[in-house]
C-alpha cells in the first residue's frame, strides 16, 4: 500500500511541482549565462603578476557587466521565492490531507496510519531533492565551465587533486540538504503537536517550531565551533559543517521528529 | 454466522468527559440499522472509532473479526457528514482514485448512477451543486461492495427528491452479506428503511431493537418515540 | 414514490396490506410475476428484511406462491382473491358503520343516507 499511496501522492502534486521545478531549472539556467558572461568580461581584465597573484581590474566594466550582475541576482531571487512557494505548497498539501476534512478520506484507506502520513513525508522530501539537487548541478558544471572557458589562468588539475574537493563539496550539500529535511521533520512534528491542543493549534505550532528552529541552529554552530576548536587534535579534519556531532544531531533528530510524529498521529488523531 | 461488528466494552474519554461509557454491540449482516441519538450523544465517536479515524481508551472493535486497521477499512465503507473530498478534482478522477485504492470498487455501477443522475464525470467537484456533492459521494461509498457501510446523516441538507433517491439507492444496494449503519437526526423519513434502531444517550445504548417492535411496543413510531425520550 | 405508510403501526402489516389491495384491485392480475424483493422494497421505500416478511406471509396464506428460480407469482386461484376482496370490503363495511354509529345514525339512517348518495351521483 505504501508505494500506491506514494505514487498517489506524487501524482496530485506533480501539476505544480513539476511547473515550479522546471521553473527553477530556467533560472539557473541564466545564471549559468550570466556567469558566464561576467566571468569572461571579468577575466578579459585580469593580469598574472610577477610574484604569482592574479590582478583584477575593476574600472572600466561596460554596462552590460551590471546588467548581468542585475538579472543574476533577480533570478537567485526568483528561485528564493520558489522554494519559498514549493515548500508552503507541500506543507499545505501535507496538512490539508492530513488534518482538514480530506483527512476523512486518507485515513480511511485501507493501509496503516503510519504509511498514511510517511507517505506524504516522503513526496515532500522526493521533490525537494528533484528541486535542489538538479539545480545544484547545473549551477556547478555551468560555473565551471565558465571558468575553463574564459579564465586565461586555468589550471587544469588531475582528477585525484581534483577529487577531494569535490567530495567534500557533495557531502556539505548532502549534508546541508539532510539538516533541511530535520527542519521539516521538525515541522511535521510541530504540526503533529499542535492538533492536540484543540483550541490553540495554530500558536503551537508555531512557537514549538520556533523553539525547535532555534534551539536545532544553536546545536549546529555549538557542534562546528566545538569541532573548529579541536582542529588539528584529532583524525576528523575534513570539515566543521559535516563534523561528527552535527550529523549524529542531525541523525538523532529527524528519526526522534518521525517517530514522535507518527506515534502522535497513530494515538490522537482527532479529525474536526 | 459470525458477526460483522463485534463491539465489547467500548470506552472513549477525553479528559475528564465520558464520550462513550461501556458500549457492547453485535451486528450481524444483512441489516440495515439507524443510529439515533441527539448531538453530543456519542454517534459521530463510535463511528469514528469503527471506522479507525479515532483510538478508544478502552474495550475492542471487531469489524468481521478484525481489529480496526487496514484489512477492516478494506470491508467498511464510510460516508462522513461533509465534504471530504478534493473539490478541485474532477468527478471522474474521485472515481480513479476510488478504483486505485479499493479493490471492491464497481466502477460500472458508479457510472450508471452518475449518467442516470446527469453528471458529467469531467467537471470539478466544487462546480457540482450542495445536493449533487452528497450525490457524488454517496455514490463512491455505495459503489463498493463492502461488507460493512456507515453513514453518518446521509440526507441531511438534500431536497425530499434527493432524499427519496438516496434511500432507494440504499434499499437497491442492499446485500444480505452486508450491513448498513446510518447515523441520522431525520428518523421519520429513514425509519421504513431500517430493520433496527439503536438510541444512543450520553455515550450508551439505550435501545436496540426492531422498528416494528418498537411500534408494536409503544403504539407510535419509532421518530414519535424518540422525540419523548430526548424531550428537552 | 414510496408507498404511503402510516407511521404508527407496524410497517410489516401495513406492507401486507397494500400488497393485498394491490392484488385485489387487480393492479397485478392473477399469475403475474412480481417484481423482486429489493425492487419492490425500493419502490415501497421499505427495508428488503420487512418486505421479505411480508411476502413470505403472503406465500403462506396461498396469494402469492414462489418458483424457485423464477421468483413470486400472484396466485392462479381466482377464487381465493374474489373471498379475499369480499373478508376486505366486509372490514371495510364494518368500519364504516361503526363511524356512523359514533356520530349516533341508526342502521335504518344510515343505508338511506348511502342511496341518497349514489342516486346524487348518478
Amino acid at each position: 500500500m505504501l508505494k500506491k499511496l506514494i505514487a498517489y501522492d506524487l501524482k496530485r502534486t506533480r501539476p505544480v511541482m513539476t511547473g515550479i521545478i522546471l521553473f527553477t531549472f530556467l533560472l539557473t539556467i541564466i545564471i549559468v549565462i550570466t556567469n558566464a558572461f561576467t566571468n569572461k568580461i571579468d577575466n578579459a581584465q585580469t593580469e598574472k603578476l610577477e610574484s604569482g597573484l592574479i590582478q583584477t581590474h575593476s574600472d572600466n566594466l561596460p554596462p552590460i557587466y551590471f546588467t548581468m550582475t542585475n538579472i543574476q541576482t533577480i533570478a537567485l531571487l526568483a528561485i528564493l521565492v520558489l522554494a519559498t512557494l514549493a515548500t508552503i505548497y507541500m506543507l499545505r498539501y501535507y496538512y490539508k490531507t492530513i488534518y482538514l476534512t480530506q483527512g476523512y478520506l486518507s485515513f480511511t484507506l485501507p493501509a496503516k496510519t503510519t504509511e498514511i502520513v510517511s507517505s506524504k513525508m516522503l513526496v515532500t522530501y522526493i521533490w525537494a531533492l528533484i528541486f535542489i539537487i538538479p539545480s545544484i548541478f547545473i549551477g556547478t558544471f555551468g560555473f565551471s565551465v565558465a571558468e575553463r572557458l574564459f579564465d586565461p589562468h586555468y589550471e587544469k588539475l588531475s582528477v585525484s587533486a581534483y577529487l577531494p574537493g569535490l567530495v567534500l563539496f557533495a557531502l556539505d550539500i548532502l549534508f546541508i540538504i539532510f539538516e533541511i529535511f530535520v527542519q521539516i521533520m521538525a515541522f511535521f512534528f510541530c504540526l503533529s503537536i499542535g492538533q492536540l491542543c484543540r483550541k490553540h493549534k495554530l500558536h503551537v505550532t508555531v512557537l514549538s517550531y520556533i523553539g525547535i528552529a532555534i534551539a536545532s541552529m544553536t546545536l549546529f554552530f555549538y557542534n562546528m565551533q566545538m569541532h573548529q576548536m579541536k582542529r588539528g587534535t584529532w583524525w576528523w579534519d575534513y570539515d566543521d559543517v559535516v563534523c561528527p556531532a552535527n550529523i549524529i544531531c542531525a541523525i538523532i533528530l529527524f528519526i526522534g521528529f518521525y517517530v514522535a510524529t507518527i506515534k502522535i498521529t497513530n494515538k490522537n488523531l482527532n479529525l474536526e | 454466522m459470525s458477526n460483522l461488528l463485534e463491539i465489547q466494552g467500548l470506552h472513549k474519554k477525553y479528559g475528564k468527559k465520558t464520550a462513550l461509557n461501556d458500549i457492547n454491540l453485535s451486528i450481524e449482516p444483512g441489516h440495515i440499522i439507524g443510529l439515533l441519538g441527539p448531538n453530543g450523544s456519542g454517534k459521530t465517536t463510535l463511528i469514528k472509532i469503527i471506522c479507525g479515524l479515532l483510538q478508544p481508551t478502552g474495550g475492542s472493535v471487531l469489524v468481521d473479526g478484525n481489529p480496526v486497521g487496514p484489512k477492516s477499512k478494506a470491508i467498511v465503507s464510510y460516508l462522513p457528514d461533509r465534504t471530504y473530498l478534493d473539490e478541485s478534482m474532477t468527478v471522474g478522477s474521485a472515481i480513479d482514485m476510488f478504483k486505485y485504492f479499493y479493490d471492491d470498487f464497481d466502477e460500472k455501477r458508479a457510472e450508471e448512477m452518475l449518467s442516470s443522475l446527469n453528471i458529467d464525470p469531467k467537471n470539478k467537484i466544487k462546480t457540482l451543486s450542495k445536493g449533487n456533492k452528497e450525490k457524488v459521494q454517496l455514490i463512491l461509498v455505495m459503489s463498493r461492495k463492502a461488507k460493512l457501510y456507515i453513514l453518518d446523516e446521509p440526507i441531511a441538507g438534500v431536497d425530499p427528491a434527493a432524499r427519496d433517491y438516496i434511500l432507494r439507492t440504499i434499499i437497491s444496494n442492499f446485500e444480505p452479506s452486508a450491513s448498513l449503519i446510518i447515523a441520522t437526526h431525520l428518523i421519520s423519513d429513514v425509519e421504513p428503511v431500517l430493520d433496527e434502531a439503536i438510541f444512543l444517550q450520553d455515550g450508551n445504548i439505550r435501545l436496540y431493537k426492531p422498528i416494528d417492535d418498537i411500534r408494536v411496543e409503544n403504539g407510535k413510531s419509532v421518530d414519535a418515540l424518540f422525540r419523548e425520550v430526548y424531550r428537552c | 414514490m414510496p408507498w404511503n405508510l402510516n407511521s404508527d403501526a407496524p410497517i410489516f402489516v401495513q406492507i401486507i396490506d397494500h400488497l393485498q389491495t394491490d392484488i385485489i384491485s387487480g393492479l397485478y392480475k392473477p399469475g403475474d410475476k412480481l417484481p423482486s424483493v429489493r425492487d419492490l422494497a425500493a419502490e415501497a421505500g421499505v427495508n428488503p428484511n420487512t418486505m421479505q416478511k411480508a411476502l413470505s406471509d403472503l406465500e403462506a396464506t396461498g396469494l402469492v406462491h414462489s418458483e424457485r428460480t423464477s421468483g413470486r407469482f400472484i396466485t392462479e386461484d381466482d377464487n381465493m382473491i374474489k373471498n379475499m376482496r369480499i373478508s376486505l370490503v366486509d372490514v371495510q363495511i364494518e368500519n364504516f358503520f361503526k363511524s356512523m354509529e359514533k356520530l349516533g345514525f341508526t342502521k335504518e339512517e344510515i343505508l338511506k343516507l348511502v342511496k341518497q348518495y349514489t342516486d346524487k351521483k348518478n
